[in-house]
């Protein structure tokens, strides 16, 4: 009846998105995080504005690098950077620090790199390229439900889901609250199935392990309250 | 610029495939994803597992040495994880799969859409208010 890919077709594909995405663009595949910027469009659209600033003024660049190279590392800059009086710093430890290790930038002053490593991270997109990332995910769902035939407009998440959560207004309301669940609980442990799922186990982070077991067996739980009270 | 310009080709093109294989493969269908869940089906199961597989065959031997951000366990991993996985089993939907399933015609996914979004404003104000720290993938 299901005329969805079998795991072997499926798991390739995801694999390869997710090794792919960081050969491409040097930056972790991830959803969540991405999603969240935009329930705080105003500030993200400072921190976009910080780096552009930024970026127009290597000296700022350079001493803010400088100052965070030293805070990253829990050590005192030599000497204090005297170029400080360049744009004021964004308010974002995690992006800001991202940015200091800008391919070509950590390993020229500082003497914690030792030998050249590998490709380095990428700073962060601006929101706009973000938007485009979200709407094509929206995109490739149209483009895969058109392709099985299966496309059409419904209110709500099929047969399963009206028979064991809720139907009509009640229904809209839960996805509503899953969806709560899911945003904040994402932020709280820094990442989704894409993020932690996919690319943080599959470079053993500890972190991300925990959390895709503790996840998943939540999911689990809570699937077999769902069956056991319809 | 042009650099900018190519990078947002390259994240609207994995955007499009991403959103492709997340609904071929059911991802973003309730049912199926309670299957899983239940263990009624092992399909999603084994297509996952053998992604993370894959996945991590593949950072090995094609990124070792790339400086990817690491993904310690925090204060929040537990909890966190807990409040996500309990719905995900509710609305069908990871983040990722909420957007797929918009683009599939589930308006209903709207629904989830500003849910996860005002989940994720709230963390951030109680994070402010009490001084979290921030472990946000902003990738």
């Amino acid at each position: 009846m299901t005329s969805y890919w079998p795991f072997w077709a499926t798991a390739p594909a995801l694999a390869a998105l997710t090794v792919g995405y960081w050969i491409l663009l040097r930056r972790p595949l991830g959803v969540s995080g991405v999603l969240a910027r935009f329930s705080r469009v105003r500030e993200e659209l400072e921190v976009d504005r910080g780096f552009e600033a930024m970026e127009a003024d290597p000296a700022a660049l350079e001493a803010a690098m400088a100052a965070m190279t030293a805070e990253a590392f829990g050590m005192a800059p030599e000497e204090e950077p005297s170029s400080m009086e360049g744009p004021a710093l964004p308010t974002a430890p995690s992006s800001m620090f991202e940015a200091a290790t800008a391919p070509g930038s950590a390993p020229v002053d500082s003497p914690v790199f030792e030998e050249p490593r590998g490709r380095a991270c990428a700073s962060t997109p601006a929101l706009g390229e973000h938007a485009v990332f979200l709407v094509a995910l929206v995109a490739g769902g149209l483009l895969a439900a058109l392709l099985r035939g299966t496309f059409g407009v419904t209110a709500g998440m099929g047969q399963g889901f009206a028979r064991l959560v809720a139907n009509g207004p009640a229904g809209l309301a839960a996805l509503a609250g899953g969806g709560v669940l899911v945003g904040f609980g994402t932020a709280l442990c820094g990442g989704c199935t894409a993020g932690h799922g996919l690319t943080g186990c599959g470079r053993l982070m500890p972190g991300s392990l925990l959390s895709t077991i503790v996840f998943f067996g939540a999911a689990v739980g809570v699937s077999f309250l769902l069956a056991g009270l319809a | 610029m042009s650099m900018h310009r190519r990078s947002t080709v390259v994240l609207a093109a994995l955007g499009v495939a991403l959103g492709f294989v997340i609904s071929m493969s059911g991802l973003s269908d309730w049912g199926e994803l309670h299957a899983m869940f239940t263990f009624a089906s092992p399909r999603l199961l084994l297509a996952f597992g053998g992604a993370v597989v894959l996945a991590t065959a593949g950072f090995f031997l094609l990124a070792r040495r790339d400086q990817i951000p690491a993904k310690h366990i925090v204060a929040g991993t537990v909890p966190g994880a807990l409040l996500f996985g309990a719905g995900w089993a509710v609305a069908g939907a990871c983040p990722g799969a909420a957007l797929v399933q918009l683009g599939e015609g589930k308006l209903g996914a709207i629904a989830t859409i500003a849910g996860i979004l005002g989940g994720a404003w709230l963390h951030d104000r109680l994070r402010k208010r009490f001084g979290w720290a921030r472990h946000s993938c902003i990738d």
